[in-house]
């Protein structure tokens, strides 16, 4: 039992970060472009069964969903030297091709009249696999596509699986640029509301950071999209290494985030990445101690969710997860934890237990890089609520004053990873609940 | 006259001097000899009688020696060190006998040579014949045997007197020919030559040492290096039987025959030595490893030689020999080192060894416990071992586990029960609270060892891996359960939550908490440490004695840390894994909203799990200040990272 995990990619946004995810995967695996596995790979104990299906003796394919409303992103891939890895099968252009015009409805709207086709698509996924674990979705909450069609999706998966996880990786718009889309809000908000409501964990991924990391860390000053996609796929890839490569711990996608996140709703995870570099770039070797990656995690610049500080607010980490990578003296885990809670480097929840969780995690033979230690964190902070405050105060602008249910759902959202930085935190939960069965 | 005296010196009575039993004594009533001059030739008569015993002595044991040790005169003293010990003796009294040889021509040249030149030329033997005496007395009576001869002279020869030590060191010099020439055969040929159990290694007695081996492993747990060369030859004991006991033999030091000036350090490097070589003679097996058949050769003749001359030496030097000893162990020691960790990949198997029996493959084991956890639930039955076994390579099949030669290696057993029925059955039915031992419990994993990696991978060691593994295996089980609750806490996305269901999904969290911290610690703290620890010592020698120390200290810092040992914290871990696996049992298969019954077992299995965590919690802060047990600080730090766990007075749980 594999536990296999079903990769749905919705929209512009969704295809591309997808794209690279499994271009990063190919790689890691030894997985040609035309999904052979490549003659030095053959050898290898990693886990590629996990995310492909073996067609015949040395062909994967992708347990991977295409689906757009539109064809550009799409024939793109198609006409790239990735076209062969997918199964034909999977990949779903809607017929009119004229995308969903940046509008949640519509996206959402369309995505019901094809019900049909995507869930025979996604039921021949399932059934294909020995003992499916889940999906990972990969969209944006601002555009179309990804977000309606992306929202219609959650809540379908939740009644047709409902044993089944989802985990997606939801791309949050860039608020430093003057969008081109007026309604972005509307979108964000309808989308964040199925994401709060049908998925068990979403991995932010804020564009918003991810350019000041580009322009800032990388020193790119007009970052291109592959360059920003490439920093998903590195975090998708590496967030997804302790299910490839066999390990100790953190073997199925349950193990992975179940720890990181106590309450139903708090679901939300932020990763940072270090260090940041770009193909390009070669890194100037520095000297990598797990102490050092543990505590350059911990710093607001390599996170990949752009957050204001609050002084007030006394934001603090509900649960961390560092995932690191390279040639590691472990004995250093233990020494690193405790310096980090000696000089009070994060701040934890007052109401539960928490801990940084170090796994030690392989990496893939076959790429070289130049820094020995890389790490990962995944992490679920209360600071993301400034997030949503954020995508809330836009929508205030749009629409003044008017009654939304959904907005309703995003500020209790807002409210409750406010209240999850005080001690009193399960007691609001309780609270919140009678308080709502009364309004009913 | 005086030839009467030389007579009487030499050890015969005759007409004028008598022995009555006590010695030989001058006629007290012969009228030419005056009383003072009595007093004189009694003195000399000494001698005499001493160089008598001393004469019947070697004559006695000294001649032909039966090759049967089994005769008549077994109880009596024997041996071939007895034998040179004689010889020696023979060689002091040569210069006794010289220096009358020399008296008797004076006399015949010079007839009126006195008595008191006898008594001043033959002044030196009143130290030593005294001496000599006493050590024949001493081996007679201790009826030494074997290197304990050599250990009484050593002792007499530390003696003020340089003619009495001289002749002790002459004789200890003769006697370490023996030494030399059993040391030989055994440090280059790994063959005991030894027909009278002299030697101070010897053939251990079948079934009473293994026995105390046994124990005396079972004692060294804690930390205490168990490297006995013992557990070597019973791994080729215990793991090829087929090949033909008679051929493997234990060897053991013994302690009684072992002379005090050869330290214990170097008694057992001499027995590593011998043990290794012995090895490789008594199973050779050509072909497959090129190195086996070459163990000593370039190095024989050298090594030989270096005895020899070392056996040539008049005086015994301490450093010397231990030089040499190392020397020769050095070179054994790498070689067995090259041969273990080069030519049988020790590295990848200790990978191996830490894949399986430390569950480094978790998606591995993941798997098999799905397939197997109805088969291990209940206590095992006939087909329980087939069926797990077999749900185990399925397991395998389904990750893709590749390499079918190694997983034929792994083989799982399940013990039968060890209460025997009436009292497992009076007990489960007496109360149905009581757990009955289930199949996890009487799990453990067998690996067939290569040769010659069975010198480490012992039976014994193995089983104290399986200790560690049944132990990793439940907290594993303990948290798949209560991950497998989450996906129902998370069904609570879109509906509210009410007090009741918020302290139960609380509590889960606890658990969970606890569970994963556990297995991190376990993981990373302990087994990933101590591994990376083992893997550098083992990269950084090339001596297969510190490889096999270094192997020896990660499992039992294994075994140490991870609780297996400390009754308290294990115990304690047992039952809070327990009461996980009954939580998640019971909200799996519980009404909704729970009824009664249902609630008050939460209760219980709340209650159970702040007590415990609280008691855990107790033990980890009390013992933080010592330094002896630093992991338990560590299983604390994480545990009490957010110090929630010391703020909530020390326990999880709320309920």
């Amino acid at each position: 039992m594999p536990r296999e995990i079903i990769t749905l990619q919705l929209g512009q946004c969704g295809n591309q970060i997808g794209m690279e995810f499994w271009k990063q995967l190919c790689s890691e695996h030894g997985i040609s472009p035309e999904g052979i596995l490549e003659d030095f790979a053959t050898e290898g104990t990693d886990r590629k069964d996990v995310f492909f299906y073996q067609a015949d003796d040395e062909h994967y394919i992708p347990r991977a969903v295409l689906l757009d409303l539109e064809p550009r992103v799409i024939n793109s891939i198609m006409n790239s030297p990735y076209a062969n890895l997918y199964n034909p099968e999977n990949v779903y252009l809607s017929k009119h091709g004229g995308g969903a015009g940046n509008n949640w409805a519509s996206g959402y709207t369309q995505a019901e009249k094809l019900y049909e086709e995507i869930f025979d698509i996604i039921d021949r996924e399932a059934d294909g696999s020995d003992s499916l674990e889940g999906f990972v979705l990969c969209h944006s909450i601002a555009g179309g596509t990804g977000s309606g069609m992306g929202s219609y999706l959650l809540e379908r998966l939740n009644d047709r699986f409902p044993k089944k996880l989802i985990q997606t990786y939801s791309v949050f718009p860039n608020l430093d640029e003057i969008s081109d889309v007026v309604v972005q809000p509307y979108n964000s908000l309808l989308t964040l509301k199925r994401l709060t409501q049908n998925a068990d964990c979403v991995v932010v991924l804020d564009n918003t950071a991810l350019h000041r990391i580009a322009a800032d860390r990388l020193h790119i000053d007009t970052p291109s999209f592959a360059q920003i996609n490439q920093l998903v796929s590195t975090v998708m890839s590496t967030s997804t290494t302790t299910l490839r490569y066999p390990g100790y711990m953190n073997n199925d996608l349950i193990g992975l985030i179940a720890s990181l996140i106590p309450t139903p709703r708090l679901h939300y995870l932020m990763t940072g990445y270090t260090p940041l570099t770009t193909a390009a770039q070669v890194a100037s070797v520095r000297k990598t101690t797990v102490l050092d990656v543990m505590r350059r995690l911990l710093q607001p610049k390599n996170m990949m969710v752009s957050t204001p500080v609050h002084r007030q607010a006394n934001h603090c980490y509900i649960s961390i997860l560092n995932i690191i990578q390279g040639e590691v003296d472990p004995t250093q885990v233990h020494k690193s934890l405790q310096r980090i809670r000696e000089r009070k480097l994060a701040q934890f929840i007052p109401w539960g237990p928490a801990s940084i969780q170090v796994a030690l995690s392989r990496k893939s033979p076959y790429i070289q890089t130049a820094n020995r230690v890389s790490g990962l964190m995944l992490a679920n902070h209360t600071s993301i609520s400034s997030l949503f405050e954020r995508t809330l105060n836009q929508f205030d602008k749009l629409r003044k004053r008017e009654a939304f249910m959904d907005q309703e759902v995003i500020q209790q959202l807002v409210d409750e990873y406010q209240a999850a930085t005080k001690p009193d935190y399960l007691a609001w939960g309780t609270q919140q609940a009678s308080g709502s069965v009364d309004r009913i | 006259m005086l030839h009467e005296v030389l007579f009487a010196l030499s050890g015969h009575s005759g007409g004028v001097f008598i022995d009555k039993g006590d010695g030989i004594q001058v006629l007290s009533d012969v009228p030419f000899i005056s009383p003072s001059e009595v007093d004189q030739l009694n003195k000399l008569c000494k001698l005499g009688t001493f160089y008598r015993d001393f004469n019947n002595f070697i004559r006695q044991y000294g001649g032909h020696l039966s090759l049967q040790p089994n005769d008549k005169r077994k109880s009596e003293i024997h041996g071939l060190y007895l034998k040179s010990f004689c010889h020696g003796l023979d060689k002091v009294l040569e210069d006794y006998r010289a220096s009358l040889q020399r008296l008797e021509m004076e006399i015949l040249a010079d007839p009126d040579l006195t008595i008191s030149h006898l008594y001043r030329s033959l002044f030196q033997y009143f130290l030593l014949f005294p001496a000599l005496s006493a050590m024949v007395e001493q081996i007679k009576s201790h009826k030494a045997h074997g290197c304990y001869i050599l250990d009484i002279v050593h002792k007499h020869s530390n003696c003020g007197q340089p003619s009495v030590k001289e002749a002790m060191n002459k004789i200890l010099h003769v006697c370490h020919d023996v030494l030399y020439k059993q040391l030989c055969s055994w440090l280059l040929h790994g063959s005991l030559f030894d027909p009278y159990k002299e030697f101070f290694i010897q053939h251990s007695t079948g079934q009473t040492t293994g026995v105390t081996t046994e124990t005396q492993e079972e004692e060294d747990y804690l930390g205490i290096m168990g490297v006995t060369g013992r557990q070597l030859q019973k791994a080729l004991n215990m793991t090829l039987p087929d090949t033909g006991g008679g051929s493997h033999q234990t060897f053991s030091i013994q302690a009684d025959l072992l002379p005090v000036y050869i330290p214990i350090r170097v008694a057992n490097k001499i027995l590593f030595v011998g043990e290794s070589i012995q090895m490789f003679e008594t199973d050779k097996k050509p072909a497959t490893h090129k190195r086996v058949s070459s163990i000593l050769k370039n190095h024989e003749t050298e090594f030989a030689k270096d005895l020899y001359n070392l056996s040539l030496e008049p005086d015994f030097n301490n450093m010397s020999f231990e030089a040499l000893i190392d020397k020769i162990r050095t070179h054994v020691a790498e070689h067995l080192w090259m041969l273990v960790v080069e030519d049988s990949d020790l590295v990848p198997h200790l990978k191996i060894i830490k894949d399986f029996y430390l569950l480094g493959r978790g998606e591995l084991f993941l798997t098999f416990i799905d397939h197997a956890q109805n088969l291990l639930r209940g206590p095992p039955i006939g087909t329980t071992e087939h069926d797990i076994n077999t749900a185990f390579q399925q397991a395998a099949r389904n990750v893709l586990f590749d390499n079918e030669n190694l997983l034929q290696n792994f083989h799982l057993t399940v013990a039968a029960p060890i209460t025997n029925k009436s009292t497992t059955d009076s007990t489960s039915s007496s109360s149905s609270q009581q757990p009955v031992e289930s199949g996890w419990n009487s799990l453990s994993l067998t690996y067939t060892v290569d040769w010659p990696l069975h010198i480490l991978f012992t039976p014994s060691v193995l089983e104290k891996y399986n200790r560690v593994f049944r132990f990793l295996l439940l907290v594993k089980r303990a948290q798949i359960d209560i991950q497998q609750c989450w996906v129902l806490q998370m069904q609570y996305k879109q509906k509210a939550v009410s007090r009741e269901e918020m302290t139960k999904w609380q509590l889960r969290t606890h658990m969970a908490f606890l569970v994963d911290n556990l297995q991190y610690y376990l993981q990373v703290d302990v087994i990933e440490s101590q591994y990376g620890i083992l893997v550098d010592k083992i990269q950084s020698t090339r001596d297969f004695e510190a490889v096999r120390l270094a192997h020896d200290q990660f499992l039992s810092a294994l075994l140490a840390q991870s609780f297996v040992h400390m009754k308290s914290v294990s115990h304690c871990l047992h039952e809070i894994l327990d009461q996980c696996g009954a939580f998640s049992k019971l909200l799996m298969h519980c009404e909704s909203p729970m009824v009664h019954r249902e609630l008050n077992q939460l209760e219980s299995i709340a209650k159970n799990f702040q007590g415990q965590s609280n008691l855990l919690f107790k033990i980890l802060s009390s013992v933080r200040s010592h330094n002896a047990s630093p992991h338990l600080a560590q299983l604390l730090l994480r545990l009490d990272f957010n110090r929630y766990f010391s703020i909530a007075g020390g326990q999880l749980g709320s309920y």
